[in-house]
């Protein structure tokens, strides 16, 4: 039910192919993802939401890959699952999601006034409000702001032309300022789960889009799906797109259930190490004509280059699993990966 | 598309899973590291008797023939923590995971009661006669042949490549009844053959590090009772293919390498570097990943779905990674972890960079496997 109306919007908010970028907190596109109130996924039904879970979450994340949706869909959906988890009431319209690692607080007990720098934030000039996670006071504190008061020290982009700002607040007046211990690992967490299922679902769409291609593009007078070097490319293709779907799937139940630190971490990877085989072979199963500005390939392909290094590239995630794994040690090893599936 | 919806594994099998290992924890304390390396190649018929006493062979089949009426994720789980032990399964290996459902779904009445209790017991042990000398991968061009005598067939001709064939009491064997110039996959039927018969004359065939797992048959005038069919005459193509496509995804398929990871672990030195540590964390990755796939294709199939194609995929990355995990350890040994001859790891490593080369080619060649998933995907 979730799948299909959020599967039938983004197929619509793409009709034109893909939308301009600039002045997304304006955008017409966002209009319609408000209304259905999508980024309420986890707002319990009692306060108007959808009363979702990790596992509904995951269907909406997925189809943002599927259809290479440019809005901060996912961001403002994971802002307001930490705002609630910091018991602060979430603004309407778009919200990103920062890290401060130099964050300073000063006010007058009326107001909170933060100043600080915010590297590397989706679509930070463009959104409406920013939730940030940073120590200060001594604790983990998780903060929103309206994201005018920053000023964009400098305007980046990802391979798929997406924003990712570098902000700078001073004296910014806090909306509200909650404690969260670990809020910073939670933020990360929660947005490698988003980036994997996004990971997952432009896996799916371009292999979706692969099939169809080399079932009507004629060489040698055959399709091209009829030559076995190219039917063996797709099955590796289809075997990754599997395996990203599965571990992102079974991550987001495991969230349901718990932490799922060592399934996340598990699952970013996998996504990670997917991204380099099957933008490969989407590539050169698409010849020369997936290669320019006008065909659609590079929706996905331009989007999975950037998300493998967001929130955790391979060595940031292997590095961190295989810490945990070796302090466990050879004894646990078995019985931990299997308690990790009996839940 | 593709089908992955996780498995719920059920809360219950928390007590089984604790029972089999404090059962494995017992029996197999003298197993070094590189006998438990052998995996589902490792022989020990005292090992299978006791298994059978335990009620952990058969476990699905009706307690009528000796079974145990037990679920298919249950199974799953005996089977994943007899692997992940290196317990040596290889003598009912075969019996418990592929010959006794196709006795249930083909045979008759007498073949069940015939075997199927002293299959469950552990006691009688099974091997498969598909390939053959000129047929591989191409199994519908196999020329061994069965012709109708007075009291059964009569079948001449050769297996090859057939796993635990020396210690096999039983064969399944495809064979071709009739010959149909317009269906190849025509005229090809299932016999239940007794290696004692006359006529049957077995040979192992060592493999290229002396491992005696496989080997050949040759069938003269072998006379079998017309009960031995199983199914219906003719339809031996669709009884096996049913028979593989249920075989690719369980945990076999990806922990064959299994013990390598825990002999690493163990290894590895307090302080180990970053491609040490970065390594052992993708291979958690990838183990995990693994295992979800493999039990939400073993979800599927209990639930009376036909996953044929994403059973495939678990079986392709599963071998694919079962074949890697030697080749990344051997890249990756230095001053941070043992690489001493003598050691456990080493010899543990030694034999697996040998024994790989099999994991993509029993049951199904990758060629064929990508094949499968090709046709999955409407390419062919």
């Amino acid at each position: 039910m979730l799948a299909e109306t959020v599967d039938r919007l983004f197929e619509e908010l793409m009709a034109n192919g893909m939308p301009e970028m600039e002045h997304l907190g304006t955008s017409p596109l966002w209009q319609p993802i408000e209304d259905l109130g999508l980024t309420d996924v986890f707002l319990p039904e009692s306060e108007g939401g959808f009363g979702g879970c990790w596992q509904d979450a995951f269907v909406v994340f997925h189809l943002l890959g599927l259809h290479a949706l440019p809005l901060p869909v996912g961001e403002t959906l994971i802002a307001k699952k930490l705002l609630r988890e910091a018991a602060i009431n979430s603004p309407a319209g778009t919200i990103s999601i920062g890290s401060c690692t130099d964050a300073e607080l000063s006010g007058d007990g009326a107001k909170t006034l933060f100043s600080g720098r915010v590297s590397d934030v989706p679509w930070g000039g463009a959104v409406q409000h920013i939730v940030i996670t940073c120590a200060a006071d001594e604790r983990e504190q998780l903060l929103l702001l309206d994201s005018a008061q920053g000023s964009l020290e400098s305007r980046h982009s990802n391979e798929a032309g997406e924003p990712r700002d570098d902000m700078i607040f001073q004296n910014a007046v806090v909306s509200d300022l909650k404690s969260l211990p670990g809020g910073k690992d939670k933020a990360l967490l929660y947005s490698a789960l988003l980036r994997s299922a996004q990971i997952s679902g432009a896996l799916e769409g371009s292999l979706k889009a692969t099939v169809a291609y080399v079932n009507q593009r004629e060489q040698f007078g055959r399709p091209l799906s009829k030559f076995q070097a190219v039917q063996h490319q797709l099955a590796l293709l289809a075997e990754e797109a599997s395996a990203v779907k599965c571990a992102a799937m079974a991550a987001s139940r495991s969230q349901d259930h718990d932490s799922a630190e060592f399934e996340i971490a598990a699952t970013k990877l996998r996504a990670n190490r997917a991204v380099g085989i099957a933008t490969s072979i989407v590539h050169q199963a698409h010849g020369a004509i997936g290669f320019t500005r006008e065909h659609h390939l590079h929706y996905w392909t331009q989007r999975l280059w950037s998300w493998r290094s967001e929130f955790g590239n391979d060595r940031y995630w292997s590095n961190r699993l295989g810490r945990q794994v070796l302090a466990e040690g050879a004894a646990q090893f078995w019985e931990n990966l299997t308690a990790r599936g009996d839940v | 598309m593709l089908n992955f919806t996780p498995l719920k594994m059920p809360s219950d099998v928390g007590v089984l899973r604790q029972q089999v290992r404090e059962f494995l924890s017992t029996e197999l304390a003298a197993m070094t590291g590189p006998q438990r390396a052998h995996s589902w190649s490792g022989f020990d018929a005292e090992f299978s008797r006791k298994l059978g006493q335990k009620n952990w062979i058969g476990m699905m089949w009706p307690q009528k023939y000796g079974g145990h009426e037990r679920s298919a994720i249950e199974r799953y789980v005996v089977i994943e923590e007899l692997l992940a032990a290196g317990a040596p399964v290889a003598a009912h290996w075969i019996a418990d995971r592929q010959s006794g459902a196709q006795l249930l779904r083909y045979g008759n009445e007498t073949l069940l009661q015939r075997y199927l209790p002293e299959m469950a017991r552990g006691e009688l042990y099974f091997c498969i006669g598909m390939s053959e000398p000129n047929a591989g991968s191409d199994l519908a061009s196999i020329k061994t042949i069965a012709q109708r005598v007075e009291g059964g067939w009569l079948i001449n001709g050769a297996k090859l490549w057939t796993t635990n064939v020396e210690r096999a009491h039983m064969m399944i064997a495809l064979v071709r009844t009739s010959k149909d110039e317009k269906n190849r996959h025509g005229g090809l039927s299932q016999f239940l053959i007794d290696l004692s018969s006359p006529g049957v004359e077995v040979k192992g065939i060592s493999d290229h590090q002396g491992e005696r797992d496989f080997g050949e048959v040759f069938l003269t005038d072998v006379l079998v009772a017309d009960e031995m069919l199983l199914g219906n005459e003719g339809d031996g193509w669709s009884q096996v293919n049913a028979e593989l496509a249920l075989e690719r995804s369980g945990p076999e398929r990806y922990l064959s390498s299994y013990r390598l990871i825990e002999e690493l672990l163990t290894s590895v030195a307090d302080d180990p570097s970053d491609i040490v540590v970065n390594m052992m964390g993708d291979i958690a990755s990838e183990l995990w990943t693994l295992r979800q796939m493999s039990m939400s294709v073993a979800g599927q199939l209990s639930q009376g779905g036909n996953p044929t194609l994403e059973a495939a995929i678990v079986k392709d990355l599963g071998a694919c990674f079962e074949q890697n995990l030697p080749v990344i350890v051997q890249a990756a040994l230095g001053e941070d972890v043992s690489i001493d001859r003598d050691s456990s790891l080493y010899q543990v490593l030694s034999y697996l960079l040998r024994a790989s080369p099999a994991f993509s080619l029993r049951g199904g060649t990758r060629e064929i496997l990508r094949g499968i998933i090709a046709k999955g995907m409407g390419l062919r």
